[in-house]
């Protein structure tokens, strides 16, 4: 075993932790606005530390670009659908419309 | 091998579960999620299974669009909501476990050096002028299948056109968004998403990728634009919305008209990969454009802003 395959194995078991954090987090939260929290920084932190934990591996610089592209994809729909379900949530429970609130 | 093994069994587990949960959830909302859910984690299995194409296509239909029109649905369907409790029907049920029965026996019929038709298709691959034997099979080989399923698509499309009203498509100037944030999503992955749309079509002569997954990606774009409010589709002139989305049927009929013509067979094109071509772009702008009036031409929509 290498030194990277350790340094990957590491990030990785961090990115997998910060996971499991999120999903605690999503099932035991007691509102919308705090799973919304706890999912995207999950998300987030757990999906970065996985690609830099790939990237160590990884064969080529293409490779490494493409799971950098895909954490960064992942960051911005993770962070604008946040931002637009708190939105929703915000606003219907500011106009007392909650009934289709789809159970979120 | 062994790490392989559970990793497969977590999935084959995690499926079966699902699918039993979608048809025990007491709410559609529930089960339009764990639907989604569902799809994702049936193209982590058919990527497991070694077919990219269907692992892209299965995520980005099954789980991507079929979700978004699902969505769509119960948002028309929210006011007249009725719960209804889940009911198992005994005869049903017996007929269910007798079909997976079945199904299951006939595995043990699979002789084990059987590797279907790959044999074949990689010896007849240098005809295509393809270097995929996927995409090869879809525009080539079983052209036939692939222009049916378009013709089966543009159906669908002129059946939601037809119910829907006309004015819908037209007016797609939703709640005019003045939202900071969709702006910035939508510059940010606009540009992607046609990158990664042409990326995909082009990709399709000699990896996973091709003409669906292409036009499902562009769907994508044109259907996050739509929802933020951009008024795209009435830039575009009604004629040639309509001319885009009979293309890809269409092409498959020039072709095969002019193939009987010259050479007495339906769809057997030339050694030139153009025709191929051709029919692949048609058919992706085709797709694309089909998927975004399905979604965009639902009903649902206005009653659904008159709302807000």
């Amino acid at each position: 075993m290498t030194i990277y395959q350790g340094i990957s194995i590491i990030l990785c078991l961090a990115g997998g932790f910060f996971f499991f954090a999120g999903t605690i987090g999503l099932l035991r939260f007691p509102d919308t606005y705090t799973r919304l929290h706890a999912l995207t920084k999950a998300d987030n932190l757990g999906l970065g530390f996985m690609v830099l934990g790939l990237a160590f591996v990884s064969g080529s610089i293409p490779e490494i670009i493409k799971l950098g592209l895909t954490w960064f994809l992942a960051l911005i729909g993770s962070s604008s659908a946040c931002y637009i379900i708190g939105n929703y949530m915000h606003y219907s429970s500011r106009t007392k419309d909650n009934e289709d609130g789809f159970g979120l | 091998m062994k790490m392989d093994s559970a990793f497969d069994l977590i999935i084959g587990l995690s499926l079966t579960g699902i699918a039993w949960r979608i048809i025990q959830a007491r709410d559609h909302f529930q089960a339009i999620v764990l639907f989604i859910t569902f799809g994702l984690l049936l193209s982590l299995a058919w990527t497991r299974l070694n077919s990219p194409d269907i692992a892209i296509a299965e995520a980005a239909v099954g789980a991507g669009l079929a979700g978004v029109l699902l969505m769509d649905t119960l948002g028309f369907m929210s006011s007249s909501r009725k719960q209804s409790k889940p009911s198992t029907s005994i005869p049903l049920l017996g007929a269910c476990i007798c079909l997976a029965g079945l199904t299951a026996y006939s595995i043990l019929y699979i002789p084990v050096d059987f590797h279907g038709l790959s044999s074949e298709v990689q010896s007849a691959l240098p005809q295509s002028g393809l270097k995929h034997p996927v995409t090869a099979v879809l525009l080539d080989f079983r052209g036939y299948d692939t222009w049916l399923e378009l013709g089966v698509l543009l159906a669908a499309v002129l059946g939601v056109l037809c119910l829907g009203k006309t004015e819908t498509i037209n007016d797609s100037s939703l709640s005019a968004s003045a939202e900071p944030v969709e702006s910035w999503v939508i510059k940010i992955l606009l540009p992607l998403i046609i990158l990664i749309g042409g990326y995909l079509l082009w990709l399709g002569a000699f990896a996973p990728g091709g003409a669906f997954q292409a036009g499902v990606v562009l769907a994508a774009g044109g259907v996050m634009l739509w929802q933020a409010g951009h008024p795209f589709l009435r830039l575009i002139p009604r004629l040639w919305r309509q001319i885009i989305m009979c293309a890809g049927f269409a092409s498959f009929l020039v072709l095969a008209l002019w193939s009987l013509l010259y050479t007495e067979q339906l769809l057997t094109h030339p050694e030139n990969k153009i025709w191929i071509l051709g029919v692949e772009y048609a058919a992706t702008l085709s797709i694309a454009m089909c998927l975004i009036s399905l979604v965009s031409g639902s009903p649902a929509r206005k009653r659904k802003y008159k709302k807000q």
